[in-house]
């Protein structure tokens, strides 16, 4: 740059040198070259070659300085480019002329997407504002200024990038006119997010100093403290953050917390968040900015701690003397008690002015001036007015009746007042505003206010004339009355035909507890009548069955508060259809018609239901009862087995002892006749001891306390061993017995004396079970990880329905071929139960009676643990 | 010289019984009818083996086992339990006798002797 200023003041010194040399030479009159001597043109000639040389040289040296400028613009345009800051230059209007590479860097778009886009669209909206502002001032700067630059400007604002992220940037703008005169500005941008970051942690700290400054100015604080304090309903006091700085005594024991708790928490985080209210919300987010003051404002809230509350907030929202910094001050007023005690009164005098409606007496009172202060229903009714002003501060001289029976009401008033003692059963007429005369029964008793001093006179009367024609009429108004309620009500007949339709009773009700209708399944579960329900109120139907104190509590006290309630249980005993047990489901309605609601009551019987539940619950327990003790028996049964197979084998040990002993001829030769005799005794003492060997097992394996000791059974061998134990039987009987075991039957992991027992039982059945001349066999092969082995025989089979039987013990098919000593009947149940003890199975099957038998079992290859109960 | 054997056992018949198997094997047999009298017995004959029930009157054989094996003068003498009591769990009371063996009741009175040969 200092280079170009260098040349160009060069080149201007040489004009200006070549300007003087021309101008010395206009001296003489233009166009008058020729008249110039010839000296005088030869100097000028000869200067000016000089001067053109100079001008080469210097045209030379500014060529170079041109290079050199372009080295030093490309450099330029380098750093510009480069520049850590935005540089963009911004028309008078607000489009973006050009920008650096860091500028569109910073806006996250192209640079050619920048150039004449206005720069507005990368500002945050709600910066907008002061943009406008310092960009018009700007341009006023220099449309007013010397037409030179103008003034800097700083301004700092939001930039919305491409991808919507916000930042924060400093603006340092000028604005100058370019070559063409255009004004134009230009800006340097830089990014100051992390700075305005620290800026607000610093402002909050600022706030925090404030805070204590304020804690620390004990005088100030002692006496809002002591204000504070002094005022009876809780005070809570908020920084502007929504944060507590202090509360009142009140507030602590009102709201149940401590104060370490309390100070310095959102006032949202009071109390486990109980506080997190909407309607506190509301007041504090969005009223008191716009009001800073609020009275009176009515928020109701279910606190944990201490229930449902109805409060009244009063909230000011006070400036600081000592800084900027707004506190809000929120004085909590509660009504609860107020509000129930208002409702309360409100029930009261709706339930007096419904006890009143719904006598059938006419009832007026009057003051002790005898001013009618007021009358019920039936008293207007039965005058024929319609409107109790008619009546309510008149005195008997202003209604329908002559003198002479005001006079008399009048006097019998007195008597009552001064006497402080009813007057009952007066017999007097009265006359109607349509001039008719009526006979009524009049008692009048005095009036008294809460101090129990007469304020004047109470009466009661009954039309006695015409008591049944009224009745009836009255009937028939308040009937055509309900009628008319229920025609008015558009959805009426919609509601009807549901409530007809839904199977479980349903009732409507008034929001007197009055039935407006009821649905047939009602009628007939309850087993009353549409005519003795219809406008009745709900606890005296049926003769006052309805009275439920649980039904009360419902419609009474939780309806109100929910207008909804599911599966509300009532047990009561009904005089006509005994103790049920119901769910209630109650829906309060607004009727679309009127401001009144209507009290829908589906009444669904569960007594049945509970019933089986309860029927359920105690089989249950009985089943269970009986599981323990059949548990018991089992084992009381098989320690009776164990110590009865203990007692049978001690004189066994006798009987088979001895016989054998006498058999063997040990003491002497017997003749051929003791001989078979001692051999019967010996063969039934060991058919005994058999049977007291499989009841043992039996009973040992029910006990859980059969043993299984496992090794590794070579069942080829064993199976032709076994064999080997019956083929004397099957020859003596004449049988033929066949062999199929498979050449590659594998070894199996089990209990060898229980595997040999259960072959042996097997197939000694066989034998027995099969006529002489028949077949016996056995197959064995390995299918898939076990031993399948079938006993099979062309014996006497057994019938279908004796397929489960031969499974229960002692169970023996009555044959001409066995024996009553050839077997225990124990055999084949034993033999199954061990097979299952190696977690086997065995299955019998016969085509029926004289068709053959065959045994099938499994044995597991590998052990895998017993699958007995 | 013969073999002396003691048979203890409260069933009159059972000793008998034993008595004669053993007698015509061979043995010189003494009787008891409880453990008391049998280890008194065992005490001055000295038997060269006691066939002993395991369920008698005065107390369990094996406890009279015990008692005898306390005894330097009968500690090495075979006993042999012969016990209709078949179930497992009255086994593992026989485990802890020294020297000794079991045979079930009803005994095989065609091997007996045999088996109570192989003890001694």
């Amino acid at each position: 740059m200092t280079k170009k200023t260098t040349n160009s003041g060069l080149a201007a010194d040489l004009r200006k040198k070549a300007e003087k040399i021309t101008r010395e030479k206009a001296a003489l009159p233009p166009g008058n070259i020729e008249k110039m001597s010839p000296a005088v043109i030869k100097r000028t000639l000869q200067e000016l070659q000089v001067h053109q040389v100079e001008l080469e040289l210097q045209n030379e040296e500014l060529l170079r300085a041109q290079a050199e400028l372009d080295v030093a613009g490309a450099r330029f345009f380098d750093f510009y480019d480069l520049a850590p800051v935005g540089y963009f230059t911004l028309s008078e209007k607000g489009f973006i002329l050009e920008a650096n590479l860091t500028a569109a860097k910073m806006f996250g778009v192209a640079r050619r997407e920048l150039v004449k886009q206005p720069l507005h669209r990368f500002i945050l909206p709600a910066d907008m504002d002061i943009y406008y502002l310092q960009h018009k001032q700007l341009f006023e700067t220099i449309s007013a200024g010397s037409g030179q630059a103008g003034e800097t400007q700083v301004y700092e604002l939001r930039m919305v990038k491409e991808d919507e992220s916000t930042f924060w940037v400093r603006l340092d703008t000028i604005a100058a006119r370019d070559t063409d005169g255009v004004p134009t500005c230009r800006i340097v941008m830089s990014n100051i997010t992390a700075s305005k970051l620290q800026e607000g942690a610093l402002e909050r700290a600022l706030i925090e100093l404030a805070a204590i400054k304020i804690s620390e100015d004990i005088e100030t604080h002692k006496y809002a403290e002591g204000m504070i304090n002094t005022v009876r309903h809780p005070l809570i006091v908020l920084d502007q953050d929504l944060r507590v700085v202090t509360t009142s005594r009140s507030f602590y024991e009102f709201f149940k917390v401590s104060p370490e708790n309390t100070v310095g928490q959102l006032i949202y985080d009071l109390g486990n968040k109980q506080w997190d209210i909407p309607r506190l919300r509301e007041l504090l987010e969005t009223i008191l900015p716009q009001k800073a003051t609020f009275d009176n404002y009515e928020v109701e809230h279910d606190f944990t701690t201490i229930g449902k509350r109805i409060m009244h907030l009063n909230a000011r929202q006070i400036q600081r003397v000592s800084g900027k910094e707004k506190i809000i001050l929120l004085a909590i007023e509660d009504i609860t008690e107020r509000k129930e005690q208002e409702r309360l009164l409100q029930q009261s005098e709706n339930m007096l002015r419904i006890i009143l409606n719904s006598v059938p007496q006419s009832i007026f009172w009057k003051d002790k001036a005898g001013i009618y202060l007021g009358c019920n229903n039936v008293m207007l009714n039965d005058m024929g007015f319609d409107r109790p002003e008619q009546i309510i501060g008149k005195t008997d001289f202003d209604l329908p009746w002559s003198k002479a029976e005001a006079e008399a009401y009048r006097t019998d008033d007195a008597e009552v007042i001064t006497s402080g003692k009813p007057k009952l059963h007066i017999i007097e007429p009265l006359r109607q505003l349509d001039g008719r005369r009526l006979w009524i029964d009049t008692s009048k008793m005095p009036l008294l206010d809460g101090k129990n001093e007469i304020r004047g006179v109470l009466g009661i009367y009954e039309n006695i004339t015409e008591r049944k024609e009224i009745e009836a009429g009255l009937e028939k108004t308040r009937k055509e009355l309900a009628d008319i309620k229920i025609l008015a009500d558009e959805t009426s007949e919609f509601t009807e035909s549901i409530i007809n339709t839904v199977r479980e009773p349903l009732i409507s009700l008034d929001q007197n507890l009055r039935v407006v209708n009821a649905s047939r399944s009602f009628y007939e579960f309850f087993k009353v009548k549409p005519e003795d329900t219809i406008g009745q109120l709900i606890y005296d139907l049926g003769n006052k069955q309805w009275n439920i104190p649980k039904l009360r509590e419902l419609l009474e006290t939780i309806l109100p508060q929910k207008a909804t309630f599911d599966n509300y249980e009532v047990v009561h005993d009904f005089t006509t259809i005994g103790k049920h047990i119901m769910l209630l489901n109650a829906r309060q309605i607004q009727r679309v018609s009127g401001k009144e609601k209507i009290i829908l009551l589906a009444i669904e019987d569960i007594t049945e239901r509970k019933e089986i539940e309860a029927g359920l619950k105690k089989a249950h327990d009985e089943l269970e009862e009986l599981t323990r003790e059949l548990k018991r028996t089992a084992k009381v049964k098989s320690e009776f087995l164990a110590n009865m197979s203990h007692e049978l084998r001690t004189p066994l040990n006798s009987i088979n002892g001895f016989s054998e002993v006498l058999y063997d001829e040990t003491f002497g030769p017997l003749n051929d006749k003791q001989k078979k005799y001692v051999n019967n005794v010996l063969s039934s003492g060991k058919h005994l001891l058999l049977l007291i060997n499989q009841i043992l097992d039996m009973a040992k394996i029910e006990a859980g306390k059969m043993k299984l000791s496992l090794s590794n059974l070579p069942m080829k061998c064993l199976l032709n061993e076994i064999s080997m134990l019956v083929a004397d039987m099957v020859s003596k009987k004449k049988l033929e017995m066949l062999l199929e075991i498979s050449e590659d039957l594998p070894n199996i992991e089990a209990d060898e004396l229980k595997v040999k027992e259960i072959i042996y039982n097997l197939l000694s059945n066989a034998v027995k079970f099969t006529p002489e001349g028949g077949n016996i066999g056995m197959q064995a092969k390995k299918v898939g990880s076990a031993v399948e082995i079938v006993v099979w025989d062309t014996g006497i089979g057994i019938a279908s329905e004796n397929m489960e039987k031969i499974f229960e013990g002692f169970f023996r098919v009555d044959t001409p071929y066995s024996r009553l000593t050839e077997g225990t009947g124990l055999g084949l149940p034993l033999s199954r139960k061990m097979v299952e003890m190696h977690s086997g199975k065995l299955a019998v099957e016969s085509k029926g009676l004289n068709k053959g038998t065959s045994v099938l079992f499994t044995l597991p290859i590998i052990f895998r643990g017993s699958e007995v109960i | 010289m013969k073999k002396k054997a003691l048979v203890v056992d409260d069933n009159g018949d059972n000793l008998l019984l034993e008595k004669d198997l053993l007698e015509v094997a061979g043995f010189e047999v003494f009787k008891a009818e409880n453990a008391a009298h049998g280890i008194a017995i065992a005490r001055k004959e000295k038997p060269d083996i006691i066939i002993m029930d395991v369920r008698l009157p005065d107390m369990r054989g094996t406890d009279a086992a015990r008692i005898l094996r306390r005894d330097k003068e009968t500690r090495d003498i075979p006993i042999v339990f012969v016990t209709a009591s078949v179930m497992d769990e009255g086994k593992d009371d026989l485990l802890g006798i020294t020297n000794s063996g079991f045979i079930g009741k009803p005994i095989n009175t065609r091997t007996f002797a045999q088996e109570i040969n192989k003890f001694l």
